[in-house]
């Protein structure tokens, strides 16, 4: 069954039109890259998928249910995560409060919605997480303290604390150094294979997408224009054209 | 930094920090009879209920994020509704003090239902149109606040208690009254602002967006904490009335509003009791400098403000945090640059 | 229905109120528009301007000496202000704008009270404008209506400053977007400067006719705050036109208030404010951006 479905999604604002009737199916465990050039739409589909905005047409069915206008926080509750392309974690929290706040949020309503939650109580799924993310040294430093890659890290975990079942990262490793980002590539490969989380990802690094994913798709002027394995999509003549320019 | 981080201690930690600070203040609380006189006790008591004001409101401001420029509305509300209570025959004190904070808490709650969905600008300016709504119709349904006299000779009636009758006309007894109301309050806002409630209201402080995208529901938390604000508020606004005997319309009145958020500002809004030390200094500073300089306090007062405005954003607290944190700094450093930890990376020959 | 001469008093007098409020509420509103800052002082301002016109006015016996005199000496007061103070605060949270304007209030009342102590003061209109004209067979003050006339020449003025001069674009346009407009290279401080100068003028203006009508005291501007950010927001954060209209609004609103619902007419203007807040936030004409 498949995890994530969209049926000609939509969203426009006025007369610009930047989710442009997008049926998009991601199936469980896969990981796929979601590409395109600047304003192809990606960061506004990843919106309307996780309830940032309403969509003008169109529905999204997540895990079976319909999850078309529900408030955000409500779809997270159900087993979704999104990271931001802006680092948007807490800053005056420290990375504790940070993990805490994700961890004691999402166990509220763990169980309700048939997330999996995790049999262990809150703190140590706190340091768990500070484990996975290599963060245990700067614990107890406020998060505006971290330097950009770590606090990037924090959003992941943030986006972890649920153990949800669909990760949306939004632009992962933007901002990122060679050797943060190679760091960052392993830790989602990490994730997806052996956390068994779906992950969906947008990035601009084509070397990120071709390392990472097994399914590429390309969005271009809110339409998907491609949808394969990533060296097929790599030579598809119109995947060059969007790129290169008309 | 210029701000005192906020560490979320932990059910164990907050009860332990409750219980010796719970303690020390009622100490020092029982101290003051010894050392002022009776009329000054009433000014204590006066101070007290000024700090749970400045505490409920702080809930809402330094800890949920969202500035009030009405909760003189929720205080007067409570005010008025213990003096209504009272002139018209109510004896049970405790029933009163109940009336006035559930029905400010109501009124906080139909009211605050409209704002939390506005954001800073928007959010404030409704709060402070809603809080001169309260304060006009105040001032002019004569008939049943008063009008612009408001409602005089609130009684006091004693304290009936498990078949105890305790008078409360004494200075002594009032204080003890409000002194134990107060700390008990307090102790419940405390236990508010540490519980995970308490640290969720903070991430939504911190970046209301993401708080959203982790699952809390902003909105009805938002509400939920400016139902608590305006309920505390209600209750120091009955006290007040029971302090001075009347119900005025300037308990609503926006300059009202405006005393808690002077008051927390000065103190340092992101420590608990900055709220409380705000006021306690505030009003020390106007006894001294009023009488010092009788003409001029005015002026020093608000060069202090504007000082604090400019140079010291954190309060009293936060400046004491800077000073503290600069002696720690050697401790705390912090390499910029990290490699990646071994424990996080697969290794290129693993599976793939 | 009532009497049209009575009528005609009802409207001059709301009138009046209107023009009081649109002195006020355009500079708050442009200083809001342009710099993002709602300054509480501004009420306070006006005070000063009309204790210094009524100081102005007993030293040269003169109405216009005053009316030349107070508005330029309060937009340096405001320009100066704009400059030491509010300048550092343009991006803070708003309540550390409310406490550094809450602090600039107690200074001017003490300032106000040092100079002039805490008696009212009063002064009189000017000679040609004195007297009574008959609206409709009922006597009403001259001045009033002068007083209407004026401010309209002022709100004209203003219009014509905004829109047709190339400074009043400027301002437009740093009003609209600041961040742009200092990327396009003008020079966005000597706008922010400008604009509190201007704004405060503007008040000033307001506290010298405001003396010949009513009596000058310390609690005079409370009157006038809150009322004053209702237009603003009524008629939109950072319009000019917006703030003639919710003026004339909330001035009729005031004026005949008493007439329709005598006992809740106070709390019928907040009322629109706050329905204006919770559905239409940006009000009539507004130009900032709302992200609720």
């Amino acid at each position: 069954m498949s995890l994530l479905e969209t049926h000609n999604l939509t969203k426009s604002f006025g007369r610009m039109i930047a989710v442009d009737y997008v049926d998009l199916t991601i199936a469980d465990g896969q990981l796929t890259a979601v590409i395109g050039p600047n304003g192809a739409g990606k960061t506004t589909l990843f919106d309307v998928i996780t309830g940032k905005l309403r969509p003008t047409t169109g529905r999204i069915t997540f895990r079976g249910q319909d999850i078309t206008g529900l408030p955000s926080h409500a779809i997270v509750s159900r087993g979704m995560a999104r990271s931001f392309q802006v680092t948007n974690v807490f800053p005056e929290l420290t990375v504790t409060d940070n993990f805490r706040v994700a961890v004691l949020s999402t166990r509220r309503s763990a169980g309700r919605h048939g997330v999996r939650g995790s049999a262990a109580g809150a703190p140590a799924e706190v340091a768990r997480l500070l484990r996975e993310m290599g963060l245990q040294s700067y614990a107890e430093l406020p998060c505006a303290a971290l330097s950009h890659a770590d606090q990037r890290l924090v959003e992941i975990g943030l986006a972890l604390a649920g153990r949800p079942h669909l990760l949306l990262l939004d632009e992962p490793t933007a901002g990122m150094g060679p050797v943060e980002t190679v760091a960052m590539t392993h830790l989602i490969h990490n994730l997806a294979h052996h956390e068994r989380l779906t992950v969906v990802l947008t990035e601009h690094d084509m070397q990120v997408v071709f390392a990472l994913a097994e399914r590429v798709v390309v969005m271009h002027q809110g339409r998907i224009i491609a949808d394969g394995a990533p060296a097929v999509v790599r030579d598809d003549p119109l995947v060059r054209t969007a790129y290169l320019g008309q | 930094m210029s701000e005192p981080v906020y560490r979320y201690l932990g059910a164990r930690g907050a009860l332990r920090r409750a219980m010796v600070g719970g303690v020390l203040a009622a100490a020092v609380l029982a101290l003051v009879p010894a050392v002022v006189s009776p009329f000054q006790l009433l000014f204590a008591a006066e101070m007290l209920i000024q700090c749970l004001f400045a505490l409920a409101f702080n809930l809402l401001f330094g800890i949920t994020g969202l500035l009030s420029f009405g909760q003189a509305a929720y205080f007067g509300v409570g005010g008025y509704l213990a003096a209504l209570a009272l002139v018209h025959g109510w004896t049970g004190i405790l029933g009163v003090l109940l009336l006035s904070t559930v029905g400010a808490a109501l009124a906080g709650l139909v009211l605050g239902y409209c704002c939390v969905r506005l954001n800073e600008i928007y959010f404030a300016m409704l709060t402070l149109a809603f809080g001169q709504m309260h304060y006009a119709g105040a001032r002019q349904w004569a008939d049943v606040t008063g009008g612009s006299d408001g409602i005089l000779r609130v009684p006091r009636p004693p304290l009936r208690l498990l078949g105890l009758t305790l008078p409360l006309d004494t200075g002594l007894a009032f204080y003890v009254l409000v002194a134990t109301v107060v700390l008990l309050t307090t102790l419940f806002l405390w236990g508010v602002a540490t519980s995970p409630f308490g640290l969720m209201l903070r991430a939504i402080r911190e970046k209301p967006e993401r708080a959203e995208f982790v699952g809390i529901p902003v909105h009805h938390y938002r509400l939920a904490a400016f139902v608590l604000s305006a309920a505390c508020a209600g209750l120091a606004g009955a006290l007040v009335v029971l302090l001075g005997h009347t119900a005025t319309p300037e308990m609503l009145f926006w300059t009202k509003s405006a005393e808690p958020v002077i008051m927390s500002l000065l103190g340092g809004a992101k420590v608990f009791l900055g709220p409380a030390l705000g006021v306690l200094v505030y009003a020390w500073l106007k006894e001294w400098l009023s009488s010092r300089l009788v003409d001029y306090w005015m002026l020093v007062m608000g060069l202090i403000v504007i000082g604090c405005g400019l140079f010291f954003r954190g309060g009293i607290c936060g400046a004491l945090a800077v000073w503290w944190s600069a002696r720690l700094a050697q401790r705390m450093s912090y390499v910029s640059t990290r490699d990646p930890q071994p424990d996080q990376i697969v290794r290129p020959d693993d599976s793939r | 229905m009532m009497p049209a001469d009575s009528l005609a008093a009802y409207v001059l007098n709301g009138l009046v109120q209107a023009s009081c409020l649109f002195l006020v509420a355009s500079g708050l509103t442009l200083i809001f528009g342009v710099l993002g800052i709602l300054n509480f002082a501004h009420a306070a301002l006006f005070m000063l301007a009309a204790y210094l016109a009524a100081q102005v006015s007993a030293w040269s016996g003169s109405f216009w000496v005053a009316l030349l005199v107070a508005p330029p000496v309060l937009a340096l007061v405001g320009a100066g202000l704009e400059w030491g103070l509010l300048r550092r605060v343009y991006d803070a949270p708003v309540a550390y704008q409310l406490l550094l304007t809450f602090g600039v209030i107690l200074l001017i009342k003490d300032l106000i009270k040092l100079l002039w102590g805490t008696a009212w003061k009063t002064f009189s209109e000017p000679p040609v404008f004195s007297g009574t004209l008959v609206v409709l067979g009922r006597p009403y003050p001259l001045y009033n209506v002068a007083y209407i006339g004026c401010v309209l020449l002022i709100g004209l003025a203003l219009w014509a400053f905004l829109h047709l001069t190339r400074t009043g674009k400027v301002v437009r346009a740093a009003a609209a977007d600041r961040d742009m407009a200092n990327a396009v290279g003008i020079n966005v401080p000597l706008v922010y400067t400008g604009v509190c100068a201007l704004g405060t003028a503007l008040a000033a203006i307001m506290g010298v006719f405001h003396g010949p009508m009513m009596n000058i005291h310390l609690d005079v501007d409370q009157d006038y705050v809150v009322e004053a950010f209702a237009v603003v927001v009524i008629g939109g954060l950072g319009s000019v036109p917006g703030a003639l209209l919710g003026a004339l609004l909330v001035g009729m609103l005031d004026a005949f208030g008493i007439l329709i619902i005598p006992r809740f007419q106070m709390a019928f203007i907040y009322m629109v404010m706050a329905a204006v807040l919770v559905f239409r936030p940006q009000g009539l004409f507004g130009m900032r951006e709302t992200r609720v």
